[in-house]
């Protein structure tokens, strides 16, 4: 088994503890063995009490970034939980039958089957979708049900199994005319409401007994005999008292299709208290004194009807339907669907109910329970009449009670829940459920963890016995055993076994460290026991043949083809249903936890360069801390302390640090997670009103696992303690006697071993010889890093060349240092793509890296590549700005201090100015996309192709695909009178394609083909113009209207990749493709039967388009006549798009035509709207992503103050010195913050060009319509608020310190060491 | 007769921390003429860099009088103090107290920038200065890439450059070997003739002391009978201020 998410995070966790807890441990063993080197460390906190404070802030930052991911993550992943659960309830797992689970595995297995299962889905309409609910899904019959069931009762870890049938819908409510296009049908027994405890929203108990059966297939049987009964009465010519008689007919098809095989009408007699209990309001017949519904009660004695030319023959059920559907009696059982093929039930239903309700009359209308999320979808309350398409039939039920718990698919669906016996009346499956719920032992989440052992008893209890014996015989036949013998004796001895007693954790790590072909394991136990007893099946087999990693292992026998297909069709036979993993509530609770976990991660990637600048603020404070007490470690040295003893020092006092830190940065994470959290819901709230109540509200819990609060701990901790032994190492290596004068480390040349010595010489070499071979692997990634690693080496060696001649160090290392940092500078802010042209992107686009190359490396590089020019050059710069500022006597004095300063310690300023950088470069992205968002993600004509609104097909289009909406309109504004506000529609169907160039009939293309209709035409004429003609079209209008009227030409995007048209080409020459279609293209959404699409045809390519995205889509478009002209047939448009007249509600016609249409399963979208609520939720979260960004900012003003206060610490005797050759306070406050200023606004401005150069860069990069050459606007307004706050936290960081700084008496100061 | 520079009157000052309270200065009294080169000297914790610090301005006293060149220094605020020291006066520290991330050159000519010259009369300045000390070829060069003699000779320039009438030295030689304080001394006590600059340095060393006009003796923050100088060192002589004088290779531990 596999280490699940949780057994892993447990794993991850113990590590991450243990961690701690040894470098805790490390540190205490260590401080108890020399107690006067902690001591020493420790005394140093309370020292300086605020300094002390300021490095715990410092180092909290990467702890807050952890733990706040790590919580929204969990919050997430709880309120995911919590809504799953709420909608699962008790249920765990879904056995199903085999179909369903190909359906709900879709995607996942076999590739054939799905397809087949698909096409027989879409392609055979009404007829064969029955055929499917015939033969496919019924599965599981009631005796077998009642089996398992039975055999599940000594299963102690099974406490509740109810039966189902789920079913796909489209629901309509009647009351408020609202509907969806797709819904399920969920239909349980008492089963359901006693073993798994549902309850309504306003806390009832849910009872299914208590729900009123509704019609049923009398429904259905009624309409289609009242159909019948007209065509028979027509004939006959009879139409007074015709209602009532339909009445009766309808009533006795009812019995016959609920019981009876056939009943003669004639001496068909019913109760009119039968009717009553069939939901029939029957006063207006007690009214007129019939209690007894006969066709003699009712006047049409046998002498009447023969006037009429009917025979008493001819009223037998089977005889109608025999003559007026010209089915054989026999086939009586399949006269359902027969019927439903038949007739026109659709509009057939509503002219029964107006009919009956000439007379008063109405049939009966069931209860459902309801969803919330249907609820809300379908705006319905308690009472509201909702109508649930079966097939194309609506059959109207009445709302009892909204739910919380609706099957495994109400947490995502709208679900109807109905009584079990109603739905096998309407879908014909009288005996027969598809889906039996099973609850495991425990409550609705500790249930999930029996999933897998519940599972496979499942299986081997589902098992038909007689299959079974077939399997076990075949397996014994002797080539089929030879081959078991020869597999089991392959299979590995493991080397020790861990048995499912042992704790989860060890079985995760065994698993993890030794993954075990378990199919094989299995088939060894096989061969172990299929013998004995000779005869029969053992219990030991059967739980084998139970489990499906056997049969795994069964198909993979060595054996011929034949055997193998035998094998694996006794195999397949052997289980009467399949437990649908899929849909497990442990499955989908696993899905939430990785769906939780996803968002945490991205929180955690783009919170890396945050954590990236934290983790050089710790090391900067401890190298800050070094620097100040260097001479004293010199001291210590010089007196005999060891190097490991500094560490041990430094160390403990940074533990101390870190320890702390990391406890205030689990609660400001905290903090900070709540407040995102806020923001979250309060996004997904103000969706939610936008779309008024047609969605579901999704409910924000905040929620933190303990774990996280450990793991972010625990992270925090080591992070810092790793960081803080590193830095402690690193200053630990100093000079002693240049510690104690305080000189520079001079370095130590003549210590080095000749092994070193080689290496220095050889290092840069090898780097470029690396570099090179790296180069030449061609991708543009490794090209960009092969280039920098080439200049390392360039530099290294040149280093070391210059080193021996007499240049002076400081020039040495400027110019090479300088050529290093230009050098990588312009190979990763250049924008090679675009500079290059074709040649690049066909580079970019093999290479998979791309995608996160330029957030992940060229962020970082440019920044340090400028950075570096700059440190090593500053002292140039600085001579400038003196050149200019330092005119002014008054500043003179103090930027030469402000500028040397920085420039002295090129390390800790580098560092400081790369943490501002990065972080500033982030939030710039983040505020450039989200510009792009706002001005170049515009409704646009373009966008819209001038329509406003658009359908799209759904699961349940297969049904009854909508084929001409032009067509229908003028029947339906009668009934749905803002139709007639429509002004255009247009369509496009589409469908996958493949095509070659006439003259390049060698290449073989494919992508999307879109055939668009005449008004399509007209719309699009206006919007989208040609960037290439074909020679004899001489406007765009002229192609235009050639797309409309002509079968052989096509138009195609720039993107459709003509081989002989290149860009610089200004016409198009005479350029033909072949096109073809191939098999079954997107089936679901063009149902009609796009395997019988004819040969290929030729086109001429007439005109490219300027833009690459147009609403019809598709890389060609042709007009619909050619299409189907290819097809054969009509094809049915994927799409439609509407433009309604001016001064017309748009969303009124909106909602008319989901009315409208509500059967065909179309899904309508008003664009403007759709468009903005994608853009405030797009907007939203990119700001949440650039507030979360910003903490790292806070990172950059701590770094800032906590240098600024170790400079006036550290240079509390120069600044006396100042003071005392005349520097007034505030001229030395003044020093201090320009320093800052220095700092923070080169590594502001670094990081704002880095981040508008990435910015534009990635926003091209998903915006590819833009050409090098457009222009965007540039947020200069927000980057420019951002740097002047960030500069303005900075400098208040500072101003503190240098306050402070300024006001030390010189005296006190110069007395400082 | 020369006349008064400097005036001190029953100058008292206490260190203070929350267990402990030194008395420093306990009324100390001392008058310093104009031009004069006097050491004070004492044993160590005496007083002696406190009333240097409190004559200079750089600490406050509690109580006393202090007038420096007929002003008053104590009703002085912080702003005309430090303007007043950077004008006129120059500061000698044992420590050498340069700015470290600084030339030679740049660390000379910061009071001058301070007093608001312009910054090319104040290089010009400074350069003259250091080729007046001898280090004419180590301008660029930063501190911690100097000897200590050297050093303190760019501490020399830095006190002298301004011209200041009043310089303040805290154990100038107590960081450099015999020979070099003795280099060091002599320009010091040269510059003091040919400029008419008053020298007030804090010493342990006998031999300063007796370069020096006058030696102020301390003992427990007080003064104690004061006793003259042997004699003046006959090896002064203005000569040693011409720029053709001391070789700067002889700079380190080299005579002037």
């Amino acid at each position: 088994m596999n280490p699940t998410l949780v057994e892993l995070i447990t794993i991850g966790l113990a590590v991450l503890v243990v961690g701690v807890l040894a470098a805790v441990s490390i540190l205490v063993v260590q401080s108890l063995r020399r107690p006067v080197l902690a001591k020493i460390g420790l005394r140093n906190i309370p020292r300086r009490p605020t300094q002390s404070a300021l490095i715990v802030i410092g180092l909290t930052l990467s702890t807050v970034i952890i733990v706040s991911s790590l919580s929204i993550g969990d919050t997430l992943d709880y309120s995911v939980r919590r809504e799953t659960v709420a909608a699962y309830g008790k249920v765990d797992e879904i056995i199903a039958p085999p179909l369903i689970s190909s359906f709900a595995g879709f995607g996942r297995g076999d590739p054939a089957a799905q397809q087949q299962a698909l096409q027989d889905l879409s392609a055979g309409g009404l007829t064969t979708l029955l055929t499917v609910v015939q033969g496919g899904l019924p599965g599981i019959s009631t005796e077998q049900y009642a089996k398992l069931k039975a055999a599940a009762q000594n299963e102690p870890l099974i406490d509740g199994m109810a039966g189902s049938i789920m079913f796909p819908t489209i629901i309509r409510n009647t009351t408020t005319g609202q509907g969806v296009p797709i819904g399920f049908l969920f239909a349980v027994d008492k089963d359901y409401d006693t073993q798994f405890g549902v309850t309504t929203t306003d806390g009832q108990s849910v009872k299914m007994d208590a729900l009123k059966s509704g019609v049923g297939n009398v429904f259905v049987a009624a309409s289609d005999a009242f159909s019948a009964g007209q065509r028979l009465i027509g004939s006959g010519g009879i139409s007074a008292t015709a209602g009532t008689a339909l009445l009766a007919a309808a009533a006795g098809i009812g019995a016959v299709l609920t019981g009876a095989t056939d009943v003669d009408f004639s001496t068909l007699s019913l109760d009119v208290s039968t009717l009553k209990q069939l939901g029939i309001d029957t006063s207006p017949l007690e009214q007129r004194g019939i209690y007894t519904v006969s066709l003699a009660s009712l006047g049409l004695t046998s002498d009447r009807l023969r006037t009429l030319g009917v025979t008493t023959d001819t009223l037998k059920a089977s005889t109608i339907l025999s003559n007026s559907l010209g089915i054989n009696p026999a086939q009586v059982a399949q006269l359902p669907n027969r019927l439903l093929a038949a007739v026109n039930v659709n509009t057939l239903g509503s002219q029964a109910d107006t009919f009956l309700g000439q007379y008063g009359l109405q049939l009966r209308q069931g209860d459902i329970y309801l969803n919330r999320l249907g609820a809300q979808n379908l705006d319905a309350r308690v009472g509201d009449v909702l109508e649930l398409f079966i097939g194309p039939i609506p059959v109207p039920y009445r709302v009892k009670a909204i739910v919380g718990e609706a099957g495994p698919l109400g947490a995502v669906l709208p679900v109807a829940m109905m009584r079990l016996d109603e739905a096998q009346k309407l879908l014909f499956m009288q005996g027969k459920i598809n889906n039996v719920l099973v609850s495991n032992k425990g409550d609705e989440l500790g249930g999930v963890e029996y999933t897998a052992e519940v599972s496979q008893k499942l299986r081997t209890l589902a098992m038909d016995e007689g299959a079974l014996n077939d399997v076990v015989a075949l397996l014994r036949r002797p080539d089929v055993r030879a081959a078991i013998t020869e597999t089991a004796n392959r299979a590995p001895r493991p080397a020790f076994r861990i048995g499912p007693q042992a704790p989860p954790l060890v079985r995760s790590l065994v698993a993890s460290l030794i993954p075990a072909d378990t199919s094989l394991t299995q088939v060894k136990a096989l061969n172990d026991v299929l013998d004995q007893p000779a005869t029969g099946v053992s219990p030991a087999v059967r739980t084998l043949m139970g489990d499906l990693n056997t049969r795994t292992g069964l198909r993979r026998l060595n054996l011929p083809t034949a055997t193998v297909t035998e094998l694996d069709t006794a195999l397949n036979k052997l289980n009467y249903f399949d437990l649908v993993d899929q849909l497990s509530k442990s499955t989908v609770l696993t899905i939430s936890d990785v769906a939780g976990g996803v968002f945490s991660q991205i929180f955690s990637l783009f919170g890396i360069f945050s954590i990236l600048s934290g983790i050089l603020l710790i090391f900067l404070i401890f190298v800050m801390l070094a620097t100040e007490r260097r001479s004293e470690m010199g001291i210590a040295r010089a007196i005999g302390v060891q190097r490991s003893h500094l560490v041990q020092m430094f160390v403990t006092e940074g533990m101390v640090y870190d320890l702390l830190a990391a406890a205030l940065g689990v609660v400001l994470g905290l903090l900070v997670s709540y407040a995102m959290i806020g923001f979250i819901a309060n996004l997904f709230g103000s969706v939610t009103t936008q779309l008024g109540a047609s969605t579901g509200a999704f409910q924000f819990h905040f929620q933190v696992a303990p774990a996280s609060i450990v793991a972010g701990y625990c992270l925090g901790v080591l992070l810092t303690y790793i960081v803080v032994t590193v830095a402690s190492w690193r200053v630990s290596r100093l000079n002693i006697v240049a510690a104690i004068r305080d000189l520079p480390e001079e370095t130590n040349a003549k210590r080095r071993s000749t092994l070193n010595r080689v290496w220095r010489w050889v290092f840069g070499p090898i780097l470029i010889i690396l570099a090179v071979a790296w180069m030449l692997n061609g991708t543009y990634t490794t090209i960009l890093l092969g280039a920098s690693l080439l200049l390392w080496g360039v530099a290294t060696l040149s280093l070391r060349i210059l080193e021996r001649t007499s240049m002076r160090a400081d020039t040495m290392g400027r110019i090479v240092y300088t050529t290093l940092g230009l050098g990588v500078l312009l190979v990763w802010a250049i924008p090679w793509n675009t500079v290059t042209g074709n040649t690049t992107r066909e580079i970019l686009q093999q290479d998979q890296l791309l995608a996160v190359l330029p957030f992940v490396l060229r962020g970082p590089m440019i920044i340090l590549g400028a950075i570096m020019t700059i440190m090593f050059n500053a002292d140039a710069i600085s001579w400038g700005v003196s050149r200019v500022l330092g005119r002014i006597p008054s500043i003179a004095p103090i930027l030469k201090t402000a500028i040397a300063y920085p420039l002295n310690a090129r390390f800790r300023t580098g560092m400081a100015m790369v943490m501002f950088s990065i972080v500033i470069s982030t939030v710039t992205i983040m505020a450039m996309v989200i510009q792009a968002t706002q001005s170049l993600i515009v409704l646009s004509d373009k966008t819209s192709g001038g329509f406003e609104i658009s359908t799209a097909n759904t699961l349940l289009s297969a049904f009854s695909p909508l084929q001409d909406m032009e067509a229908d309109i003028p029947n339906l504004v009668a009934a749905y009178p803002r139709l007639a506000d429509i002004d255009v529609i247009g369509s496009t169907a589409t469908t996958s394609a493949e095509w070659n160039e006439v003259n390049h009939s060698a290449i073989i293309f494919r992508g999307q083909l879109a055939a668009v209709n005449a008004a399509y035409v007209t719309q699009a004429e206006k919007v989208y113009p040609f960037k290439l003609r074909a020679p004899g079209y001489d406007s765009d209008a002229a192609v235009w209207q050639a797309l409309r009227t002509r079968d052989d030409v096509a138009i195609v995007t720039p993107r459709f990749g003509l081989v002989s048209v290149t860009t610089t080409t200004v016409t198009l020459p005479e350029t033909f493709i072949d096109l073809s279609i191939p098999i079954a293209g997107n089936a679901l959404l063009a149902p009609n039967r796009l395997d019988q699409m004819s040969a290929a045809r030729r086109f001429q390519v007439i005109g490219v388009l300027a833009d690459n995205s147009t609403r019809a889509g598709g890389l060609a478009q042709i007009n619909r006549a050619a299409l189907n002209t290819m097809a054969g047939q009509t094809v049915a448009p994927a799409a439609y798009y509407i433009k309604v007249k001016p001064g017309a509600d748009v969303h009124a016609v909106k909602q008319e035509l989901e009315r409208a249409f509500v059967a065909n399963g179309i899904s309508v979208t008003v664009m403007a709207e759709s468009f903005a609520l994608g853009q405030s939720v797009t907007r939203g979260i990119l700001s949440l992503f650039q507030g979360f960004m910003a903490l790292g900012l806070l990172v950059g003003i701590a770094a800032l103050g906590v240098i600024t206060s170790r400079s006036v610490v550290e240079r509390r005797q120069q600044i006396g010195v100042l003071r005392a050759i005349g520097f007034q306070a505030r001229m030395v406050a003044l020093s201090l913050v320009l320093e800052a200023s220095f700092i923070s606004l080169t590594g502001l401005l670094i990081g704002a060009a880095t981040g508008i150069l990435l910015g534009d860069s990635i926003v091209r990069s998903f915006f590819t319509q833009l050409s090098p050459l457009t222009v965007f606007p540039v947020p200069w307004l927000q980057i420019g608020a951002i740097l002047l706050a960030s500069y303005g936290f900075a400098l208040l960081t500072t101003i503190i310190p240098a306050w402070q700084a300024a006001h030390i008496y010189p005296a006190e100061a110069l007395r400082y060491e | 007769m020369q006349s008064a520079i400097i005036t001190a009157e029953a100058v008292h000052k206490t260190f203070r921390n929350s267990q402990i309270e030194v008395h420093a200065l306990r009324g100390v009294s001392i008058t310093v003429n104009a031009g004069e080169m006097v050491a004070i000297m004492g044993p160590s914790g005496c007083g002696k860099t406190t009333l240097l610090n409190c004559l200079s301005g750089l600490d406050e006293c509690e109580a006393g009088e202090i007038t420096i060149e007929g002003a008053n220094l104590r009703q002085m605020n912080d702003k005309t103090r430090t303007l007043y020291r950077a004008q006129r006066m120059g500061f000698i520290f044992q420590t050498f107290n340069l700015l470290p991330v600084i030339t030679a050159v740049e660390n000379v000519e910061l009071p001058l920038l301070v007093s608001g010259v312009k910054p090319g009369d104040a290089r010009k300045r400074a350069l003259a200065a250091l080729d007046q000390v001898g280090l004419a070829d180590r301008v660029q060069h930063r501190p911690m890439e100097l000897s200590g003699g050297q050093r303190q000779r760019v501490t020399i320039a830095r006190s002298l450059v301004n011209n200041p009438a009043i310089v303040w030295c805290d154990e100038p030689t107590g960081n450099l070997d015999s020979k070099t304080a003795m280099d060091v001394l002599t320009l010091m006590r040269a510059l003091n003739q040919q400029r008419g600059q008053t020298f007030i340095i804090v010493t342990h060393d006998a031999a300063i002391g007796a370069l020096c006009d006058r030696i102020i003796h301390m003992q427990d923050g007080l003064i104690v009978p004061t006793t003259e100088p042997a004699r003046i060192a006959p090896a002064f002589s203005p000569a040693v201020l011409s720029p053709a004088a001391p070789s700067p290779a002889g700079m380190d531990g080299a005579s002037i």
